[in-house]
């Protein structure tokens, strides 16, 4: 008997206001997953994944409500037969949102609750709460308030309360998209356990096709609310066709491999990072690639010229240097990425200090309480129309650090001037016109009863004439694409969207410098190119963008400038490729540079430069390496 | 943030280890005893008993300044206005108007000051040495539905979370040149609602998801439910509940046979 058969399962939910039209999200969709098999669900966001996930516990339909046709069973049961909580005996879920999953006050009581539920008698329930702490590697914090425990610890805890429950199949709903990247590997151990050790049944959603490329046994695709193929990761990766349909991205290895197979003619086969580095590394060694004694750092393949490709992201980026780092001293990047600035690439570098940077940092120090100092004497100098990322773990102060350059905080000591104004002496309200500031979670801000509303909020906040506030406001909802939802209420409109509302809310008030915290998180591929384009675009016409993100290749990729946090402190910060060389600086704030550049660095030995950031750089450098070994060109 | 508002001192001491129903018992013995009195020396007495306690189960001194801190102003709030309102008997110290001032008065005031104070502290006590879990575990072990022990529960452990999010949704409106500080009360308050809607927004969400958790964690599963963490009435805690018990009945006995504590300021009158 398979674990979970799925059967031309229809469904739709209920209508989202009197007298609007039922929501239908699964629309014929057939799935098989065997025991002991880890299945990885993908596809665009809003496609119905998480609606899926909720159908094999019998959340959909039986708390949901709405229509439902097909047949879904789990370990012989009916899920639509058999009641949540009977069904929770054999299916454990684990949802994306750590916080509303764990309610209790201790971390031993959350993992307590559901075997309590079932009636098991207490040493038992004992027994198992100690044995799935253990699991998850939690032990230590079992009589801590879960409100304490970090993001990656949270989502340990809520998969720790539901293995207590001795489920047999494990469905989580992309358990790591609101995690850093320290988070991420901490869940990802425990999956990675469960799965080895124990060979559980495991369904698990997720955006990131690296992580499912290396955990996953199968994957299945849904487009529209159907399964459009379930393979073996390798197989649905260099599907383009099934990918582009349904908007989603490689790993980026296996757009390594294709680039590789379209320049090289060679037939590269791989998804993981493990095995693109067995597969090049034992070609460059075989070919004769290997650089005998060269163990340092290699910077500058021979016919390698960094930026091979330009395109629109990278016009106005400064050429590649070839310096490993930039010099020591105060936080400023080199001066010929602080000349980069609006119209550089084409019509030649800014004199340095023509025009005020956008932000200026000295000695900014910040305490939330007595105990913990969040900011430690930053000195930072930001240029005009840079395009920064910040990235570290959560806590590192990237947060805390931005809200001082649009005054929702005040330096506890040091200073911060925007635009030339000292940010200690002006209000919020104020600096809104300079700086606007997406949050991450768009629900945080939005609150109108339409988009319009919504949108036409911050330029009515600046005392602007009606004709004007209508000007900007239709300006803001034709540049995301958000004219045809104008009068929904932005509330209930899909994640994606409300994403685009947030950000055009504050693309409505035209600020300079604008600041993203996490614009992508929780965003399929198609999602996060398209919004990523329009920031570029914003970029291009004169703003400052500045980043939040955990998202290294999207740093990588759009990014010209990185700053690393780290305990409070600027630990790096100048060019991203520079930043992206410091091995050392990264480790220490458990970063990694993207998969190509982890796979440059992997073939180090075999002469590969270790400073590659994107696909298209990594292809040109091994073809390069190839053809300087070999003495003819690629 | 979270310790704001978990008041639980960790510890070994003798108070930690006490029953949670024995210590609930003593918050509603002194509450007892408190009510029925009007004497200075029986609330200095609870009060300091109260401290010793404290003291004794190595409850963090700056814990018991916050609570001092705390309950200080209500305090010297209810003295002001007991004097100003019920004028005493016998020679007034200060007459001005309706306002007498009298060592009748005075000492009523302070009585009734120091009643709140002792009945806070006697709280304060139960919260700074019983864990939440174990709290709302106790309230469940002496009747109360499991519902609302986990309604309690919850409420406690969101408290923080919530507050997090109010001030997240403050500064994202703030961010969109919200002006929370301009205009008289009535425009303050009114700019208040974007950040309002959308915490009841986020709130509704939040509501549901848990809901969902809690379906998903086989909560109603139909079964007669266990609790993992269990009470252990020992003989120690048998003897604190007598003692208790007794110390509470001598007291009312005397108060209402001899009028013990019925004055301000003399013991018997």
């Amino acid at each position: 008997m398979s674990a979970v058969e799925i059967d031309n399962l229809r469904y739709a939910y209920p209508p989202l206001w009197a007298g609007g039209a039922s929501v239908e999200v699964l629309r014929g969709l057939s799935l098989t997953v065997e025991r002991g098999e880890f299945l990885a669900l993908m596809g665009p966001t809003g496609v119905g994944k998480s609606t899926l996930l909720m159908a094999l516990n019998g959340i959909v339909p039986q708390s949901t409500g709405g229509v439902i046709s097909g047949r879904v069973t789990v370990l012989g049961a009916d899920s639509r037969g058999t009641p949540v909580a009977e069904l929770a005996r054999r299916v454990g879920i684990v949802y994306q949102d750590a916080e509303s999953q764990l309610f209790s006050t201790t971390v031993e009581d959350e993992v307590a609750f559901g075997p309590e539920n079932l009636g098991v008698d207490p040493r038992e329930i004992a027994e198992r709460v100690a044995w799935a702490l253990d699991v998850v590697d939690m032990a230590a914090h079992r009589g801590r308030a879960p409100s304490q425990l970090s993001g990656g610890q949270k989502q340990r805890v809520a998969i720790a309360a539901t293995l207590a429950m001795l489920p047999e199949v494990l469905v989580l709903d992309e358990p790591t998209a609101a995690l850093d990247p320290l988070g991420q590997r901490e869940v990802l151990a425990v999956v990675e356990k469960l799965c080895s050790e124990r060979r559980a049944t495991i369904i698990m959603a997720s955006h990131d096709a690296e992580q499912v490329a290396e955990f996953a046994d199968r994957v299945a695709v849904m487009v529209e609310g159907r399964i459009a193929r379930a393979d073996e990761p390798l197989r649905v990766f260099e599907d383009a066709e099934l990918l582009a349909c349904a908007g989603l991205a490689a790993p980026q290895v296996c757009e390594v491999a294709l680039g590789l197979n379209r320049r090289l003619g060679t037939r590269y086969s791989f998804a993981t990072l493990d095995a693109a580095a067995e597969a090049l590394g034992e070609e460059a060694a075989g070919s004769g690639v290997r650089v005998p004694g060269r163990m340092g750092c290699r910077l500058q393949a021979p016919g390698y010229t960094g930026v091979l490709t330009p395109s629109p992201r990278t016009r106005g980026e400064p050429q590649y240097s070839g310096a490993r780092v930039r010099g020591e001293g105060s936080l400023t990047p080199s001066p010929r990425t602080r000349g980069e600035g609006r119209g550089e690439g084409s019509s030649g570098a800014r004199v340095r200090g023509e025009t005020p940077p956008s932000i200026r940092v000295e000695a900014l120090t910040h305490q939330y309480d007595e105990m913990s100092t969040a900011l430690n004497g930053i000195d930072l100098t930001i240029g005009d129309n840079a395009y920064l990322a910040i990235i570290g773990q959560n806590g590192s102060g990237k947060t805390t650090l931005v809200k001082h350059f649009n005054g929702l905080l005040k330096p506890g000591s040091g200073h911060v001037w925007v635009e030339g104004v000292d940010t200690r002496t002006t209000s919020v309200g104020r600096l809104a016109r300079r700086v606007g500031y997406v949050f991450q979670n768009p629900d945080h801000q939005i609150f109108g009863a339409t988009v319009r509303e919504e949108v036409g909020f911050g330029p009515r906040n600046l005392g602007l004439s009606p004709a004007e506030v209508r000007e900007r406001t239709d300006e803001a909802l034709a540049a995301f694409d958000l004219t045809a939802h104008a009068e929904a209420p932005p509330a209930v409109l899909g994640y994606g969207l409300r994403r685009k509302v947030s950000l055009a809310a504050v693309f409505a008030m035209r600020p300079h410098i604008l600041i993203l915290d996490e614009p992508t998180a929780g965003m399929d591929a198609r999602s996060t190119a398209d919004l990523m384009a329009r920031v570029d675009a914003m970029h291009r016409a004169g703003h400052t963008i500045i980043l939040v993100t955990h998202d290294m290749r999207l740093a990588a990729e759009h990014c010209h400038q990185v700053l690393v946090m780290h305990e409070g402190r600027a630990l790096a910060y100048g060019p991203t490729r520079e930043v992206f060389c410091r091995s050392d600086d990264l480790a220490l704030a458990q970063l990694a540079p993207p998969q190509a550049g982890q796979l440059a660095r992997r073939l180090e030995l075999q002469g590969m430069p270790c400073d590659v950031l994107t696909t298209d750089e990594f292809v040109a450098a091994y073809a390069a390496l190839g053809a300087a070994t070999q003495g003819g060109q690629p | 943030m979270s310790a704001v508002y978990d008041l639980y001192q960790p510890s070994e001491s003798w108070l930690h280890r006490l029953d949670p129903r024995v210590k609930l018992l003593f918050v509603l013995s002194a509450s007892v005893v408190l009510l029925a009195s009007r004497n200075v020396w029986v609330m200095l007495a609870t009060l300091a008993a109260v401290h010793a306690a404290l003291w004794s189960a190595r409850i963090a001194g700056r814990r018991i300044a916050w609570v001092w801190r705390v309950t200080l102003p209500t305090m010297a709030l209810i003295a002001a206005l007991w004097v100003a309102l019920y004028p005493g008997r016998g020679p007034a110290w200060v007459e001005v108007w309706v306002l007498r001032v009298t060592t009748e008065n005075v000492a009523e005031g302070l009585a009734m000051a120091l009643r709140i104070g002792a009945l806070a502290f006697a709280v304060f006590a139960w919260l700074f040495s019983t864990d939440q879990a174990t709290l709302v575990r106790s309230l469940v072990a002496l009747g109360m539905p499991h519902p609302w022990g986990l309604i309690l529960a919850m409420a406690l452990r969101y408290l923080p979370t919530m507050a997090g999010t109010f001030r997240v949704i403050s500064d994202a409106q703030q961010a969109r040149a919200l002006d929370l500080t301009r205009g008289n009360l009535v425009a303050r308050a009114k700019a208040y609602l974007p950040i309002v809607v959308a915490m009841l927004i986020t709130a509704l969400r939040t509501a549901e998801n848990l809901s969902r958790a809690l379906e998903s964690r086989a909560l109603g599963a139909g079964v007669r439910r266990t609790y993992f963490r269990q009470l252990h009435y020992r003989w120690v805690d048998a003897v604190w509940t007598v003692a208790i018990v007794v110390a509470t009945g001598l007291f009312l006995w005397a108060r209402i046979a001899w009028g013990v504590g019925a004055a301000p300021l003399r013991l018997v009158p």
